[in-house]
């Protein structure tokens, strides 16, 4: 009861916040779709349709009050609409029509959120403001998990988060590449936040955050944690500027994790090396071929949740076969390709590629300008986040899921925002404005030549 | 107890992100007002992100 009357009450000073800043919806929408508050309220609170509400408002608000320096249509945009418009025409086809049609409509919400974001964050302050929402609503079960995993030592598919279940976060493997991501975008907070000041003790809060996100990692016991924990290791490497620092960091932050990991993790993580004799991967591998087969007679896919559809047999290790129906992708790609075919996954590896090229974009744009140096580095870490997210989606099914499209959502954001300041500052320096040499007075900001 | 730690502090923290994301938008908080006054003179003073924000000037 408190718990919802709480949430509640916050709800409220958002919607009060969001009189004065329009923008504030739309953290608020991010908020909710990441939290999903209906996972950890009770009673009639967890009905309450807290994401509609704040996306229709974000959206209203847009609309009435907000508009304005709308974004270029880029590549990201342009895909994104594509692969809307192709899951929408896969959809009425779909072998499953009615789970394809819930799972549509909650995709939709994802996608259009997506190419919401670039038109209401606009300023440095709230590109900063959507990556602090993003990693404190995810930090609502990694410090819970992560807590948990210092205390119990966690354990394969034990419910140590907010909410227990089989979906989003309260999934091991969604969780563990979830605490992973925040990893890259709390080390840029550290270096170029602005909200928090700028003390020991938000360091060291901060620190302790991306602690737990490790412990989180290894508590979850999922071998997709440990590929997430490679892929983080070598981005955050590659991207750094000091890589001899990092390096050594990477090194001690990986011995430390050998000595204090248990060693049910350890056996765990043996598997990957036995992959046959683990039922696991096997099925894995089983309904991927699935859908490499279906492929083959249905090119266009057959909709969302064609895996309703699949059936795979196998031997066990004793002899005895197995039948098995409706079992998951277990991985981004052979989703989208098995529910939108050759057209659908190209269309979704594009608008990555299109995410890359965007913030390849930002950065040469930022280093022309010492005053854009946090533009850099977040691009650097949207990187980062983004490649622990591909490789990850290897074996888990994100493809659709709100943390990796807003990452490509806030990707183009940065770039556009980029854009704007530099086609404002040239229109300046046109019409002849131009800083003043040191010696002039401080008051007389700008000078006319 | 942890859960409901957790839950309070990110919501918390939240919260906190929002208003002063809001503050920073529409004005200079007074630890930034120090910055501006420390700034060397003749440097060009940061372009101000509420000309980017589109929200309204008081």
């Amino acid at each position: 009861m408190l718990r919802t009357l709480f949430f509640i009450g916050c709800y409220v000073i958002v919607f009060g916040l969001a009189a004065s800043a329009p923008f504030i919806l739309t953290l608020g929408y991010e908020w909710t779709d990441l939290v999903r508050p209906s996972t950890i309220l009770y009673g009639v609170a967890a009905d309450i349709p807290f994401a509609l509400l704040f996306g229709v408002a974000a959206f209203g608000s847009y609309l009435a009050f907000d508009r304005r320096d709308p974004p270029q249509m880029g590549a990201v945009t342009i895909l994104t609409i594509m692969l809307i418009v192709w899951m929408t025409l896969t959809t009425t086809w779909a072998a499953v029509p009615d789970a394809a049609w819930v799972k549509w409509d909650a995709t939709l919400k994802t996608l259009a959120f997506s190419l919401f974001i670039p038109f209401v964050i606009r300023s440095r302050n709230q590109i900063e403001a959507f990556v602090q929402v993003y990693v404190f609503a995810l930090a609502a079960n990694v410090v819970t998990f992560g807590a948990k995993t210092l205390i119990t030592g966690g354990g394969y598919s034990r419910s140590l988060g907010l909410a227990s279940g089989n979906k989003l976060m309260t999934e091991g493997a969604n969780l563990a590449m979830a605490s992973l991501v925040m990893i890259p975008f709390i080390l840029f907070l550290m270096k170029h936040g602005r909200v928090y000041p700028k003390t020991w003790w938000v360091a060291c809060g901060y620190i302790g955050l991306g602690v737990l996100a490790l412990a989180t990692t290894i508590g979850t016991h999922e071998r997709t944690g440990l590929v997430g924990m490679l892929v983080l290791g070598a981005t955050v490497w590659w991207y750094t500027r000091y890589k001899i620092r990092m390096g050594l960091v990477c090194l001690a932050a990986a011995a430390i994790i050998a000595m204090a990991a248990p060693a049910s993790w350890y056996e765990r993580m043996s598997t990957i090396s036995t992959e046959a004799s683990d039922q696991s991967s096997q099925v894995r591998l089983l309904v991927w071929k699935w859908t490499l087969n279906y492929v083959k007679s249905h090119p266009f896919g057959g909709g969302f949740e064609v895996y309703h559809i699949d059936e795979i047999s196998s031997v066990n290790e004793d002899g005895t076969g197995f039948t098995q129906t409706g079992r998951a992708f277990h991985s981004a790609y052979f989703e989208v390709l098995g529910e939108h075919g050759w057209p659908g996954l190209a269309l979704f590896l594009g608008v990555i590629a299109a995410a890359f090229s965007a913030l390849r974009g930002a950065s040469r744009i930022a280093k022309r300008n010492p005053e854009h140096a946090w533009a850099s580095d977040l691009s650097r870490a949207l990187r980062c986040c983004l490649f622990i997210n591909m490789a990850c989606g290897a074996f888990i099914e994100i493809g659709f899921q709100p943390i990796i499209w807003y990452l490509i959502g806030l990707s183009f954001t940065l770039r556009e925002y980029l854009r704007r300041v530099e086609t404002s500052q040239s229109v300046a320096a046109s019409l002849g404005y131009a800083p003043l040499p040191p010696a002039m007075g401080a008051r007389q900001s700008l000078g006319v030549r | 107890m942890l859960d409901t730690f957790a839950m309070l502090s990110s919501s918390l923290c939240i919260l906190y992100v929002m208003m002063r994301a809001m503050q920073l938008d529409k004005s200079l908080p007074w630890f930034e007002r120090k910055a501006e006054a420390d700034r060397p003179a003749g440097a060009v003073p940061r372009q101000g992100d509420a000309a980017q924000s589109g929200l309204p000037r008081r």
